[in-house]
């Protein structure tokens, strides 16, 4: 990778034409430099990728290492705190906390069969 | 006419060679007469993880920062979809090597997320970013950042974008059929072809009926309506030049696969709903689903996708569930106490 490449290049650059790739890089994009500028965002960005692992967790209580479960369970002391003896009419919606599991069907005689066998490509 | 794909996504199973695969994929390309780059940030996650280090230490996080960096296993795929998005200038043909499939799964739920979700959906988040007071270039910054992955979404979502596994005939070719088809579903794409590493030729000399057994594998996935770049076994293990040109011909000449219909909604005259989520690949025993608040959930082999109710769906009750044919079928009926005008 030569200076003028890219920040995101890798491997043995292709037969360039007349523009000059680091005018590219910034031409509206998102360069390297501009990462260090916005330092900041990058940790939004990643507060927003513990998400992903935290989707796996039903409840809270079990997950103090995640951050997104404490910050939930912080959130609903405060909420029990400022809500409690408000009903909102929501009936006994929770706001927050685990998934509430739906027991599916048994499968239908019509289904195909799950695994490999059964060919659920979509007709073009 | 068929349409150049612009955008290979090539990931695979740990071990696969995805990596290898993309840039014998990219030579093949260019000995095509297509000019091709491979998009690449796994290099560069090094000095992204320091950046944040840097930000997080200028931010006063303290020990906030520490978990931070345990999250970051999301940025160099964030990265790379944003370089994917901007690297379209450098060639015709685009090859991002996403690595291995389950962050690549993983990064297409956050690539899926709505702007609204990002933004707003983590409370504890959303305070601390009050509390600091962004200052305007960082606003304008974080806005830039958004924009790119809306930029970076709609290329994965494109015509010209081609998804490709990379699977080894030994492991992995049971898992991709049974699941990550499956999970790619989930997350509203497809598998448009896989590059099989590693089958043995007839009458080359390898034992049968072990080489049989990896042969059968190309007709397998085959007979899922799949295309498949086959990379010759060769007795150096490695395939060459000759064999990425002809997977890149496969690559070129395979079309894209139609992803998922979107969400559809039937109202039965009782005021019922039934919402139809088409799920093709998905197996009907390793499909679970559930409700959190106003979004639906939907498991896939451990895969989470959360996707926020209608506003008519948030007025009712989960009544059952069931998938037929290639579809998830979630039963609602009217919560009285939320429907005033129907009482």
């Amino acid at each position: 990778m030569s200076a003028g490449d890219p920040w995101w290049f890798s491997g043995t650059a292709p037969d360039r034409e007349s523009e000059d790739p680091s005018e590219q890089s910034t031409r509206g994009g998102f360069s390297l430099s501009f990462l260090a500028s916005g330092a900041q965002q990058l940790v939004d960005m990643a507060k927003q990728a513990i998400l992903v692992p935290h989707a796996d967790h039903d409840d809270p209580s079990e997950h103090g290492e995640c951050i997104m479960c404490r910050g939930s369970l912080a959130l609903d002391e405060v909420r029990g705190r400022s809500n409690a003896g408000n009903a909102n009419g929501r009936g006994s919606e929770p706001r927050t906390g685990g998934v509430r599991w739906i027991d599916l069907d048994p499968g239908h005689t019509d289904a195909p069969p799950s695994g490999e066998e059964a060919d659920r490509r979509l007709s073009p | 006419m068929l349409k150049r794909p612009r955008l290979l996504i090539l990931s695979g199973l740990v071990g696969a060679g995805a990596t290898r695969a993309a840039h014998g994929l990219r030579d093949g390309l260019i000995a095509h007469g297509v000019t091709s780059t491979i998009v690449d940030v796994t290099e560069k996650r090094a000095q992204i993880e320091a950046l944040v280090d840097r930000a997080s230490e200028s931010a006063g996080l303290g020990p906030f920062a520490m978990e931070l960096v345990r999250g970051l296993v999301q940025i160099d795929g964030i990265a790379g979809a944003i370089a994917s998005s901007e690297s379209s200038a450098f060639a015709e043909t685009v090859i991002w090597d996403a690595g291995e499939i389950d962050s690549f799964l993983r990064l297409l739920a956050v690539l899926g997320a709505s702007r609204a979700d990002l933004t707003g959906m983590i409370p504890p988040i959303a305070g601390l970013r009050a509390l600091q007071a962004l200052p305007p270039d960082d606003v304008i910054a974080w806005q830039r950042l958004l924009d790119s992955l809306e930029t970076a979404q709609g290329m994965i979502a494109g015509d010209s974008a081609r998804i490709l596994l990379s699977v080894e005939p030994d492991e992995g070719v049971d898992d991709v059929l049974t699941m990550r088809m499956g999970q790619l579903a989930l997350m509203r794409q497809a598998c448009d072809a896989v590059i099989l590493d590693g089958v043995p030729g007839k009458g080359e000399g390898w034992p049968e009926p072990w080489a049989e057994a990896r042969r059968n594998c190309v007709d397998r996935i085959r007979a899922r309506g799949v295309p498949v770049a086959v990379l010759p076994l060769l007795a150096d293990e490695s395939a060459d030049a000759a064999a990425f040109e002809s997977a890149a011909g496969e690559v070129l000449s395979s079309g894209r696969a139609p992803r998922p219909r979107a969400d559809r909604l039937d109202e039965h005259a009782n005021g019922g709903y039934d919402l139809h989520v088409h799920l093709p690949g998905v197996p009907a025993d390793g499909v679970r689903a559930g409700r959190i608040a106003d979004s639906l959930v939907i498991e896939v082999g451990g895969l989470r996708r959360q996707a926020r109710l209608m506003p008519v769906l948030t007025r009712c009750e989960i009544k059952g569930a069931g998938m037929r044919d290639d579809c998830l079928i979630v039963r609602f009926s009217r919560n009285r106490s939320l429907w005033p005008e129907a009482s």
